[in-house]
Order: C-alpha cells, then sequence, then structure tokens
C-alpha cells in the first residue's frame, strides 16, 4: 500500500475519550459525539461501526468509486480478493456499508501496521462550522505516526443530516484515497496513456 | 502534471474581487482578508505577492524541502535551473519566499492554462476556528473550473470539468498581522516535486526515454513530514 494511501486513513484515528457509551448516543447526539465515536470506532478498527456512522451518500459514493476497480478487472480477482466475491456480478448485490467493511478488512490485511498506527493515533476536535442546518464540517487536529515519522495536520470532516441523525461523510482524503486505489487496481486507459490527469471527468465533490 | 498536483495548487484560488486597498490592509487585518489577499495574489500569478503573505517559518520549511535536490548530481542541476541558482551554497542564499516565487512561477510556465485557472477559480470561506489565540484555521471551498487546461494530445478532456474542494488553511500571528501557514497537502506537493526531480535526474538515459509515463506521475509516494503550525 502507498504511503499517502495509509496516511489517509490515519487520520480518521480518533481521541481515545470516546466510549462505549457515545456509540449508543451517537444516534441522537450532535455532530462532534458522531465524530468522536466515529474516530473511536475506526481507531478500533470497528469498521462495521464506522459503516453504521457513514452517510448513505457516502457510503454509495464509495461503492460506485470501486465499482470502477471491480468491473475493470477482468480476470475477477479484484472481487475476490477485496471484496471475497465469488464473482464480479456478485458486486452489484453487496450492500454499501459491506463494500465499506471489506475493503478496509482488505486494507488491514495488507498493511496490519495500520491497526497499530490507528490503536496510537489521536485526533483532536478543534471546532464547528455549521454551512446549513443539514451540514456541518468539524475541524480536527490529526496526530499520528507513520513509518516512525510523526504527521500532524489539521483536518475535516463533514457530516450530513440523514432523517435526524448525523452522519459522516467522505473526507477529501478518503476520497482521494480511494480515487488513488481505484486508479492503480484499474489498467490505464486511452485517455490515461494520452496524459490525462487522475480524476479528470469524475464528478465534482460537493459536501 | 497530474490533476491531484493541480488541485493542490488550485486550493489557493479566490474568486472574491480584490483591490489593491484591501492588499494593502491586509498586513494589519484578519486571518480572512490576509487569506483573501493571497489567494487574490495567486489569482494573478503574482507570486511575490503571495509569498508576503505567508508565514516566514513556513516559507523557510518549504524551502528546505528542495535540499536534498541537492544531494545527486543531476537533480541538483535540475533544482538549479527551477531556482536559477548553480550550487546548494548559492541556494542557502536565495529566501524561502523567492523559492515559493520562483516555483510557481515555473509551474505556471509548464503547464498551459493553469494562470487561466486559476484566475477563474473561486474561494469562498465559510468559517473560521480559533484553536489558540496565535492560530486560527479557515474552512473554505474552492471551485475551479479546468476548461483553460491544456492537455497534449488531449485538449478537449478537461472541458466542463469542475474540481470542488473543501479544505482548511491555517494562519498564524506574525507580529501584529496574520499569515498563511504551508499546509500539509503543499508540503506533500513540494516533496512530490522534489521527489520527481531527483527520480528523473536519477533514472538512467535509457529510462528517461522509455519510462511508463505513470510512474513518475503518481502522487502517492510523495512524503508528508510532520506540520506543526
Amino acid at each position: 500500500m502507498k504511503r499517502t494511501f495509509l496516511t489517509s486513513i490515519l487520520i480518521l484515528a480518533a481521541l481515545s475519550a470516546a466510549t462505549g457509551a457515545d456509540f449508543a448516543s451517537a444516534a441522537q447526539d450532535t455532530p462532534e459525539s458522531v465524530a468522536k465515536a466515529y474516530f473511536a470506532a475506526m481507531q478500533s478498527a470497528d469498521w462495521a461501526k464506522c459503516a453504521s456512522l457513514m452517510h448513505h451518500d457516502a457510503l454509495a459514493s464509495m461503492k460506485s468509486t470501486l465499482a470502477t476497480v471491480v468491473n475493470a478487472d477482468k480476470t475477477g480477482d479484484a472481487a475476490k480478493t477485496i471484496f471475497k466475491l465469488k464473482s464480479v456480478a456478485e458486486y452489484s448485490q453487496l450492500g454499501e456499508a459491506a463494500v465499506f467493511e471489506r475493503l478496509m478488512d482488505f486494507i488491514t490485511s495488507v498493511a496490519p501496521d495500520m491497526k497499530t498506527a490507528l490503536a496510537a493515533s489521536t485526533n483532536t476536535i478543534l471546532g464547528r462550522v455549521d454551512e446549513g442546518p443539514d451540514l456541518v464540517h468539524i475541524v480536527f487536529r490529526s496526530r499520528t505516526k507513520v513509518e516512525g515519522e510523526e504527521v500532524n495536520e489539521v483536518d475535516l470532516i463533514s457530516f450530513k443530516k440523514q432523517d435526524s441523525n448525523w452522519r459522516a461523510l467522505l473526507t477529501s482524503d478518503m476520497e482521494d484515497m480511494l480515487n488513488r486505489f481505484a486508479e492503480e487496481m484499474t489498467p490505464p486507459s486511452k485517455e490515461d496513456e494520452k496524459g490525462a490527469p487522475a480524476g479528470a471527468g469524475r464528478p465534482p465533490r460537493k459536501p | 502534471m497530474k490533476a491531484g498536483f493541480l488541485t493542490l495548487i488550485l486550493a489557493f484560488a479566490i474568486a472574491t474581487p480584490s483591490s489593491a486597498s484591501v492588499i494593502a490592509q491586509a498586513e494589519q487585518d484578519t486571518p480572512e482578508a490576509v487569506a483573501k489577499a493571497f489567494v487574490a495574489a495567486t489569482q494573478t500569478a503574482d507570486w511575490a505577492k503571495a509569498a508576503s503573505f505567508m508565514h516566514p517559518d513556513s516559507l523557510a520549511q518549504f524551502k528546505k524541502l528542495f535540499e536534498p535536490m541537492f544531494v545527486n548530481e543531476k537533480a541538483a542541476k535540475l533544482a538549479g535551473e527551477l531556482f536559477g541558482v548553480k550550487s546548494l551554497a548559492e541556494f542557502d542564499q536565495v529566501s524561502g519566499a523567492q523559492i515559493f516565487e520562483k516555483l510557481m512561477s515555473g509551474i505556471g510556465g509548464m503547464m498551459p492554462g493553469f494562470n487561466e485557472v486559476m484566475g477563474k477559480a473561486s474561494f469562498d470561506i465559510i468559517g473560521q476556528i480559533a484553536e489558540t489565540p496565535e492560530l486560527v484555521h479557515l474552512l473554505y471551498r474552492t471551485r475551479a473550473p479546468l476548461d483553460d487546461m491544456q492537455l497534449k494530445d488531449a485538449a478537449d478532456l478537461l472541458k466542463n470539468v469542475t474540481i470542488t474542494k473543501l479544505e482548511v488553511m491555517t494562519l498564524k500571528r506574525h507580529g501584529n498581522t496574520w499569515r498563511l501557514t504551508i499546509s500539509s497537502e503543499v508540503e506533500a506537493m513540494a516533496q512530490m516535486f522534489a521527489n520527481i526531480s531527483a527520480l528523473a535526474a536519477a533514472a538512467p538515459a535509457e529510462e528517461s526515454k522509455g519510462a511508463p509515463r505513470k510512474a513518475p506521475a503518481r502522487p502517492a509516494n510523495a512524503r508528508k513530514p510532520a506540520r506543526k503550525p
């Protein structure tokens, strides 16, 4: 796995302050509490919990992006190796949360150090910015170590209302990571060979 | 150049109309005013002005990213051409602001349509968070239509393509004003640029003739050093 790929995951790591009680109450809580629960789930590599705290739009976008990987792989290896499917055709039947869980399981299996790094990382929420009644951005400081090197950066994660609950959208790092992952797993197209930039033609992200 | 690379640069762009008075006032102004003045400068490709709104610590950090290029003879030659110096000793004499200015001017020259894209990009500040009295984070959204970017052999590829990104810009107090810190993404971009140049310079001649295009074009390996504003 590429280093920035790992870093992208690591910045999602959580404050250890979050508890099990946070998970239970997160659904009725504030964006901050959902963020803490989400970070905590990331920290403990509880991908099912993470998926449960993600917005449907984010999971759907992820599944769509990864579909390009699965469908482009004529050998079917991606479907089998990453998503534990018997055939490419099964991918469309896989639930969006399951896509996320299996992808993260795959990543941690090929990059086992990631779990250690995630567990040791901290994310401190610095504040929130409300863009609208249904869209809130949480700014946080992430500290972790990647390959022995300290990564200390400020990042953001957006939360959107889903029914009465706040749910996480994909961070730009996560989105970039997914696009890169898709790009690396997909054979180069004719456009790519001509010098097309990565991400060209993909729809813009609009949180 | 990959779009990811471009996106990192475009993250600086701004739509808010600026005036000389806004820029002049910015030094005593709010973090928002400084950020807007910075982005306004990038929109007109006034990189010296843009550098003047960056924190000295960040400019020094930015310059330091390129020092490793002087370890390798070929990379040193490339760095020399890029920054207009002949040796590490000469490089040491150039300020961080000048390094920033030369690099950004160089990128503008290498990428047809880059300055036009910068000029059309929008920059909307959504809000701000003060981490400490000395450190403020601005949350902003940038939208950049890429129509003007001219790719070799694929002129229309970016037609109707727009990049939209939500990002954080950090400003640190400097005397009685505010100055931008270098973002981890720009750090990564600079590091990537240094890595690519070093790789290209170190590659055997036959590789430079027939190497797969993707190898140096992927930013995924760019180092992301610690950022401590």
